[in-house]
This record gives C-alpha cells, sequence and structure tokens, in this order.
C-alpha cells in the first residue's frame, strides 16, 4: 500500500514537473545540498562532486551547507525540496539511522537516489600515552567494566556511536552499558581525546590523520573486516577480536522522491563517469576516502541492507524507539 | 508605549513570562535513555536566568518610580544619546517605522512570486519616496540599483535570487 | 634557510602575487558589503582554486579572508552595520567617530590596527606555532564551557545600559540560539512545527536585522544623519597617532588575539570581546567606552586580526580547523597535498614558510586597500539619505536572503530588527544579542558534553586546572559585579537616608 501510494505520488510529481523537464537539462544553476559543516569529510567530497558534476553538465552546481541537529535539517532540506532536479544533496549514513532511532521520519525511500560514491569503516582511537597497547588491552577493559571506558566521536546515535556500540556488543556485553559522550562532530571529539577529557575516541582516518602524525594518538583498530588501505598495520577488528562487523559510513548524491526519472538517469551518468575518472580517484585519495560506486537501484539495495543492520544495531543497543 | 521606567517594568516582566514559557516547553522535551542530561536542561537553565534578571530589573525600574531621584543615580548606566535629542521626542511607532516594516512585509510575500526585479524596483521606489526622495530621481536610482544588485548576486556571487515570472 | 629561500620563490613570482591581489580586491568588495561574511567569500574561491597550484590557491583563501573579515569593519564604522560578530564588540566605537565626522579616522584605525595585529600575529605563527598548538590541545569542553562563559560575561558587564539589560539581552540571543533542532538528539525545539525554524536562526540575518534595520528605523524620515565629514589632506590623518598614543593597547590587544585565536572555534570572536573590555577596565576614561573612543577600536581591532593568523595554528598543526573558514581552507589544503600536520612543518617547511609570507602580504596589503576603502568612503555621506536608506535596505534584503536561499532569513530579519529598535530604545545593548546566538551553540554543547564526562557532577568543571582556572576568574569577576552593585544600592540609599 505504502509503496503504491508513493508510486502515485511519484507519477503525480512526474506530471507536474514534466513540462520542466522537457528541456535540456540542466538549463540553470543546480544547488547542492550538503547537510554537514564546511571543512568535514561530507562537505569536502561534496565540493569535489558538485565542481566536477559542473565541468560534466554545463551549469554551476552551487554547494549549500545546511547544517544542524546531526544532519537532519539538511536531509530534511533535500527531501522536502522541488524535485525539479534543480536541488539535489549529499546524503549520508545517518539516513540509515534516523528511523530506527526514532529521531526523525526519514528513509533512503523519501529520495530519487543518483549513486553512492564512498564508503569507509570508522575507527578506533586512544591517546598516544594512553595503557592500551592494542585493541586486546582496550576490550578486556570494556569487558571489565564498560560504563568506565568514556568514547566520544559525533553525537548521540550516530555512525561512530553505532560502531562503538556494536563493538561492545561484539564482545557479547550489553551495548546500552558502554558511555558515550556526544560532540559535534569528529574534530570535538579528538579535541576531548587530546585534552585528556574521555579514553577513546571512534572517528574516521583522515580526520584523524593530523594527530596521529603528530604523535599525539594512535590508531588501535580499523572497525571493519577490511584493513585500511593507507593503514595497513592497524589491525581490523575482524582480526583482531573476531567481531563480524558490517557497518561502515557512506556517502552518495539523493534528490527529492519524485525527480523526473530522465533528469535522474542524466545525473546518475555524469556521476559514474566522475567516478570512474582518475581525477576523482586522485582526490579522493589524498583526502584518504575510499571510492565506491553503486547507481540508482543498487544503491538502493546498498541502502536496504544497511538499513537493516543499523537496525538491529540499533534496537538491540537499546536505543531504538 | 510609555517611556521612563514604565516601560522597563513592562519589558522586565515580559522576558520573566518569556523565561517562565521557556522553563514549561522545554519540561515537555523527550529525555534521552540513560543520560545524564537531556536536550531540556540548558534552555530551563536560560528560562530560569530570565525570570531572575526580568524581575532584578523590574524591581530596579520600580525603585527608580517611586523615588523623585534622576534616573541616572540609580546605576542603570550612563543618560543615553545625549547627543541625539530627536530619537526622544519621536514615537517609537511612527508613520515612518510602521509605513516601513509594512513595506518590508509585502516585499516578503511578493518577493518569490514577482521576483526579485520587479519587488526589489517597487520597494525601492516607495523606500525613497518615503523618505522624502523625488518621483523622478527614485526610479531612475531603483532601477539602477535593483538591476546590480541583481546582477552582481545572481553572476557574481551565485545568490539564486528569485527570477520570477519572466 | 634553504627552504626559506624557496618559500620566497614560491610566493614572490608574478602568478602568486597578481592571485593574492585579485583575491584581496574581491574580499574587500565581499567584505563591505553588508550582510556578506567572509566564509561566503572563501567558498566561491574554492573551486577557482581547484585550478591553480598550492601556493597561489592557500594565497587566494587567506588573503580574502583577512580582507574580507577586516573591511567588514567599514560598515560598522560607517553605517553602524558590523561585518563580524567580532566587529560588533567596538562598532558603536567606530560609528561614533564617523558622528564625528571622523570616519577615515575609525577606518584608518581599525585596518592599521588589525594589520599590525595581523603582523604581530604571523609573529607568533613563525616562532611558537608548535607550542600554541600544544597548549590548545589541552582545551577539552571543560575548559570551553568557561571561555565561553568568561567572554559572554565580558560581553554583557561592558554593555551599556547595566548588567541586568545586558544579561537580559545575553539571554535572549542563548534562546534564540536553541530555536532549532538540539544537539544531543536532533529533536527540535521551540520550533512550533515550522520546518524553517528547525534549521535554527542563523546570526547573519540577525545582525542584519538588528543593527541596519532598526538603525533605520530610528532614525526615522531624516535618514541616517547626515554627518559633515571633516575634509583633511588624507583619511589616514591622525591614524598615526592614535596608535602611538595606545601603543600599549595594540601590544596588548595582539598578543592576547594570537593566545585566544589559537584555541579552535571560540578565538576569533571572542577575543575581540574580552580584549574590549580589558581595556575599558584598564582605560583611565572608560565613560568615554562606546561614544567614539579610539582606545578600545585599536585594541580590539588588533586582536581581531591576531587571532585571525593564529586560529590557522591547529588548522595547520592538527588538522583541527576551528571555523567555517579555516575549515574550507583545511579542506583546500588537503586537495592540493599539503596535509596539515607536524610534517607541514618538518617535512615540507618550504609550503609553511610560504603561507607565512602570504599572511605577511595579505595584511601589508590591507592598508593600501584600507586606504582606498576609507577615501571613497567619504562620498558614501553626500548621498542624499532617501537613497542611501533604500540602498542599504536592498542589501539587508539581498543579503539576509543569500545566507540560505529563503525568504525565512528576510523575515527573521524583519522580526528581530524591529525586536532590537523596542529594546534599543530602553538601552538595551543589541551585541550580547548576537554573540548569544552566534556562542550559544558551543555553550550548550560544551556544557552537555562536560556534565556527561562528569555524570552529572558540578564540581567537575573545576577538576582539571586549566578549567578551574578560568572558572575562577568567571565567578571572581560575577562576584565583584554584585559586590559594587549591592555597594552601590547601599551607598544611594545611605546618601538618602542623609538628605531625608
Amino acid at each position: 500500500m505504502k509503496r503504491f501510494a508513493m508510486a502515485t505520488a511519484a507519477a503525480i510529481s512526474l506530471l507536474a514537473t514534466g513540462n520542466l523537464a522537457l528541456a535540456e537539462y540542466p538549463e540553470r544553476p543546480v544547488t547542492v545540498i550538503v547537510p554537514w559543516s564546511a571543512g568535514g569529510g561530507t562537505d569536502a567530497t561534496g565540493r569535489i562532486i558538485a565542481t566536477m558534476l559542473e565541468e560534466k553538465l554545463g551549469q554551476p552546481f552551487n554547494v549549500v551547507n545546511r547544517t544542524g541537529g546531526g544532519g537532519i535539517v539538511g536531509h530534511t532540506a533535500i527531501k522536502d525540496a522541488n524535485a525539479d532536479g534543480y536541488t539535489i544533496g549529499i546524503i549520508t549514513t545517518e539516513l540509515s539511522m534516523y528511523d530506527a532511532v526514532g529521531s526523525a521520519p526519514l528513509t533512503y525511500t523519501d529520495y530519487s537516489l543518483v549513486g553512492l560514491y564512498n564508503a569507509d569503516p570508522s575507527a578506533v582511537f586512544v591517546r598516544a600515552d594512553s595503557d592500551y597497547q592494542t585493541i586486546g588491552d582496550l576490550a578486556e577493559a570494556v569487558e571489565a567494566d564498560p560504563e568506565a571506558i568514556q568514547a566520544s566521536g559525533a553525537n548521540f546515535g550516530g555512525i561512530n556511536h553505532l560502531s562503538w556500540v556494536s563493538m561492545v556488543q561484539g564482545l557479547g556485553l550489553d551495548g546500552a552499558q558502554s558511555n558515550w559522550v556526544p560532540a559535534e562532530g569528529g574534530a570535538p571529539a579528538l579535541q576531548l581525546l587530546a585534552s585528556g577529557a574521555i579514553d577513546v575516541a571512534v572517528v574516521q582516518f583522515p580526520e584523524a590523520q593530523g594527530l596521529m602524525d603528530a604523535g599525539e594518538i594512535r590508531a588501535l583498530a580499523t572497525l571493519g573486516s577490511e584493513p585500511n588501505a593507507k593503514h595497513p598495520d592497524v589491525p581490523p577488528v575482524t582480526e583482531a577480536l573476531g567481531i563480524d562487523f558490517a557497518i561502515a559510513g557512506w556517502r552518495g548524491v539523493g534528490g527529492p522522491a519524485g525527480m523526473p526519472d530522465d533528469i535522474v538517469a542524466t545525473l546518475t551518468g555524469a556521476l559514474d563517469e566522475i567516478v570512474a575518472s582518475q581525477a576523482f580517484r586522485d582526490q579522493m585519495g589524498r583526502l584518504n576516502y575510499g571510492v565506491v560506486w553503486a547507481d540508482g537501484s543498487e544503491f538502493a539495495d546498498y541502502l536496504q541492507n544497511r538499513g537493516e543492520a543499523f537496525g538491529a544495531a540499533i534496537s538491540a543497543a537499546g536505543l531504538g524507539q | 508605549m510609555r517611556t521612563g521606567p514604565a516601560a522597563d517594568i513592562v519589558i522586565g516582566v515580559a522576558f520573566a513570562a518569556l523565561g517562565a514559557a521557556i522553563i514549561v516547553a522545554a519540561s515537555r522535551f523527550r529525555a534521552i535513555p540513560g543520560m545524564a542530561v537531556g536536550s531540556g536542561l540548558f534552555p530551563t537553565m536560560t528560562g530560569g536566568a530570565m525570570i531572575l534578571f526580568g524581575l532584578v530589573m523590574v524591581i530596579g525600574a520600580a525603585r527608580v518610580a517611586r523615588r523623585p531621584v534622576p534616573e541616572k543615580a540609580a546605576g542603570t548606566g550612563q543618560t543615553p544619546d545625549a547627543d541625539d535629542p530627536s530619537e526622544r521626542k519621536r514615537r517609537l511607532f511612527d508613520g515612518y517605522a510602521i509605513a516601513l516594516i509594512v513595506a518590508l512585509l509585502v516585499l516578503i510575500a511578493a518577493m518569490p512570486v514577482t521576483g526579485f526585479l520587479v519587488s526589489g524596483f517597487v520597494f525601492a521606489v516607495f523606500a525613497v519616496r518615503l523618505g522624502g526622495g523625488r518621483w523622478a530621481g527614485a526610479i531612475v536610482f531603483s532601477a539602477i540599483a535593483t538591476f546590480c544588485i541583481y546582477f552582481v548576486f545572481m553572476h557574481g556571487l551565485r545568490v539564486p535570487l528569485p527570477p520570477g515570472p519572466f | 634557510m634553504d627552504a626559506f629561500g624557496l618559500a620566497l620563490s614560491l610566493v614572490f613570482n608574478a602568478d602568486t602575487l597578481i592571485v593574492i591581489v585579485l583575491a584581496s580586491a574581491f574580499g574587500l568588495f565581499v567584505g563591505a558589503m553588508p550582510g556578506l561574511t567572509a566564509t561566503m567569500a572563501t567558498a566561491l574561491l574554492v573551486p577557482i582554486t581547484f585550478y591553480m597550484d598550492p601556493i597561489p590557491a592557500i594565497a587566494a583563501i587567506i588573503s580574502c579572508t583577512a580582507m574580507a573579515i577586516t573591511a567588514g569593519d567599514i560598515p560598522g564604522a560607517l553605517l553602524r552595520i558590523p561585518g563580524t560578530p567580532a566587529s560588533a564588540a567596538y562598532v558603536e566605537d567606530a560609528h561614533g567617530l564617523t558622528r564625528q565626522g571622523k570616519a577615515g579616522l575609525a577606518i584608518g584605525i581599525s585596518i592599521c590596527a588589525a594589520a599590525l595585529g595581523g603582523l604581530f600575529g604571523f609573529a607568533v605563527l613563525m616562532s611558537a606555532a608548535p607550542m600554541l598548538a600544544r597548549f590548545a590541545l589541552n582545551f577539552s569542553s571543560f575548559e570551553y564551557f568557561w571561555l565561553s562563559l568568561l567572554g559572554l560575561s565580558c560581553a554583557v558587564i561592558v554593555s551599556r545600559g547595566g548588567v541586568a539589560k545586558g544579561m537580559l539581552s545575553l539571554l535572549l540571543g542563548l534562546f534564540i540560539a536553541q530555536i532549532g533542532l538540539d544537539p544531543l538528539m536532533g529533536q527540535p525545539r521551540f520550533t512550533f512545527g515550522f520546518a524553517e525554524l528547525a534549521g535554527g536562526i542563523s546570526f547573519i540575518p540577525a545582525m542584519i536585522g538588528m543593527f541596519a534595520l532598526a538603525e533605520i528605523l530610528r532614525n526615522g524620515r531624516a535618514g541616517l544623519q547626515i554627518v559633515p565629514q571633516i575634509k583633511v589632506a588624507t583619511p589616514f590623518a591622525g591614524v598615526g597617532a592614535a596608535l602611538r598614543r595606545y601603543r600599549l593597547n595594540l601590544l596588548r590587544g595582539a598578543a592576547t588575539g594570537s593566545v585566544i585565536g589559537a584555541l579552535p572555534g571560540v578565538g576569533g570572536d571572542l577575543g575581540a570581546w574580552i580584549t574590549y573590555s580589558i581595556a575599558k577596565r584598564t582605560s583611565k576614561t572608560p565613560e568615554k567606552f562606546g561614544t567614539g573612543h579610539p582606545e578600545g577600536l585599536v585594541e580590539a581591532g588588533a586582536t581581531n586580526n591576531a587571532a585571525l593568523s593564529s586560529s590557522w595554528i591547529p588548522a595547520m598543526v592538527f588538522g583541527i580547523p576551528g571555523d567555517a573558514v579555516t575549515a574550507v581552507a583545511v579542506g583546500v589544503l588537503f586537495m592540493k597535498g599539503m596535509e596539515p600536520g607536524p610534517q607541514l612543518l618538518t617535512v615540507n617547511p618550504h609550503n609553511f614558510y610560504a603561507v607565512l609570507l602570504v599572511f605577511v602580504l595579505a595584511n601589508l596589503l590591507l592598508i593600501p586597500f584600507g586606504y582606498l576603502a576609507a577615501k571613497v568612503a567619504r562620498y558614501i555621506f553626500e548621498v542624499p539619505p532617501s537613497y542611501l536608506n533604500a540602498a542599504i535596505l536592498l542589501f539587508c534584503v539581498v543579503g539576509s536572503y543569500a545566507i540560505n536561499n529563503t525568504m525565512f532569513g528576510v523575515l527573521v530579519m524583519l522580526i528581530l530588527g524591529v525586536l532590537a529598535y523596542i529594546l534599543q530604545s530602553r538601552d538595551f545593548a543589541i551585541a550580547p544579542i548576537i554573540l548569544g546566538i552566534v556562542l550559544g551553540p558551543l555553550v550548550e554543547q560544551s556544557f552537555t558534553t562536560s556534565m556527561t564526562i562528569a555524570r552529572g557532577d558540578p564540581l567537575g568543571f573545576f577538576e582539571r586546572p586549566i578549567a578551574a582556572t578560568l572558572g575562577a576568574v568567571t565567578v571572581l569577576i560575577w562576584l565583584a559585579v554584585m559586590v559594587r552593585a549591592a555597594y552601590g544600592a547601599w551607598h544611594l540609599r545611605m546618601s538618602q537616608t542623609h538628605n531625608q
């Protein structure tokens, strides 16, 4: 029933915007909403994508940061935009969680999916002078008293929080017992770690690179099943602790649901070429972001799987509604 | 609006009422399971402080009102705008202020429909006339100003001002 | 020194120099427009820098930012519309000078103090960047909480109209900052179901409305007062004398700014407020502050740009950006293969030195560009007031529209402008409202984070040494205010009973 209603809505909006789409898209500037602040990974990769889309399609793609509420504001703005193809946005991991956590009624079905371009696991970091030499040491300490270890990485219910909860759960403990300190994002969490206010930071490698190079912090483990390409010596938790791990951060391009099919196809085609290009891989590699590609329908499958994995982790962690 | 300490009492009471409203609204925010602090804590603190300082202001103003001493001695700071006597003589919301506020409201409603060029031009003509400018000057100036701003923002700064039906 | 020679050749070539001049001119233009910000200027530059070599790309960002932020003082001085939250600290003094017919002097002092402060910041960057960065790393949410509280307290205490009214202004700003989705869980607060309100209220339309629109309403039909500007041979006449006279303020402002600026997130906005209140505290003539007195202008102006320089320290040494501008710049550094981090200083020192040289050039360029701006600025007062008002109003509308490309920004500008107009008629200071909106999220976030870490124990706020010191200073300042107020009331009562 829900699917039918959506199909109807899509058909109606298609009719409504059909005459606009007759001219060659895009015929005027396109707005790209980034739900996270300037300087973060989503902003950096979003600006690369926007610039390259501009080169490919010949109209300005203007990046607009709509921040706040753990990405909810920006994601809502993308969802609520006119489905005429002139407002699209970068959608991120958090979209897999809002509904399950109960913070906002947003799921991937609210969007026209253009393509997935990035997926990265988080990693566990401690201060350089920390007592925990390996992820095993940290796991023992968590097993002894999960509440004693204070961890941070971003907002409550965000990707890094869930990664941490999943790891605690993988150790056979109650994930809800873990002690999570909410922060505005990766950088403030690292500041908390470096200043000695917390014990563990769960963030992604590019965010922590500067402090790692400075010898202020150490990486204990990658929260995934594969080692990070730039940090092959940091063991994945699957190997080090034998925990099966399916949670990873992802970033993709999407627009409001009901965008005309030919416009989505134009964007997907352009994005496919961009993601396949060496220039894009070089830029992403320099920023240490992993490149993956999935077009509309594959992207939807990917998100469905993620949604289920995240949903399971969230409800098991006692965060769900 | 009344002037002098009476107005201060009104504003102080208004702030205290706002503080109370904030506390009531904050008490309805959902708490986070297993967390020492919730979304309502900081608003509650803000509201509480608003009530406190609103009342301090009311008491201060009431004391000034009761006493036949000059306002300056009550510790509310320097006598303001000694260099600007015109301000004290004007009513707070005179014809000029009201006309300008209404014009801005109309502009906000009209701009998405008619686009910036038309609504901005009409608004600018009105603003110049309201300030006492002549018709001819107002029209020439408004046309140039509106078009320049439109061009610079649309093409130089990439701000998509509402284009209107044209 | 090899690296330094290499850096010189990287900077002093035609390409880089042209980029610096063009980016500065662009920054000057954007910064001088009421409502347009340095962040916007920087974000617009980023796609262009994709096509540049690394050093010109960074040079473009740095010189554009420095110029845009300093140029924000120009509409502040001329029209009482501050360009940044920091310049709201001294906007009354700058505008006060203009009303005395000394617009050139006001702009001159702002620009020259900023340039000197920026050069001081460069010296700090050159000599102590790693040390300062390490110091800044000691700051956790506890220290941030106290520091932001200290800065806000300064803003309240220096505000005219008394502490109660200043405090209410600040609380109003903090409340406005709470509108939207909360930082902990993303649940809507005070949004009344409006999607627009869920995005929160940006300080830019608030600032435009509360300063520019309120000012136009306040001046009424007569328009902005036409102040006959004193005709002098150069618009900067008297600047040197003022800077020499207040050289101690200049030095202290720059030094304080360089230290506070190194703290990611707060430095740029708070520094000027803290030093302005220090200047007022230590001045022989504190009663002149806010009326067009150069002393606070010199000190806070210097702080502003010194803090701007050193806000690059955490960004470059650890990759921790403090604000939107440095965040964008960090992205550009990454993109150009100059990953921020200590290796920027050790492995590729020529790149680091080149960046520093750009700082020097950008700050030196402030002076000729500022001179030009001051020369042109005088003619603004030749425009009949009705036309000037209409132009300002158009800019108010477009500037507050541009923040999110919606009419909602314009509505916010109008409502807050009218509110500020009412409050100002009763001597409420407007600047603490703006500061509350800007720093509200930081105060709340650092407070809730700290409470979570301390597990709800308020004593936890005094357990770390720096936090305890900052906390003690804040508490002492408020005790002093309360004692003085109590003494004042007692004194008043005594004198009255005596009279009776």
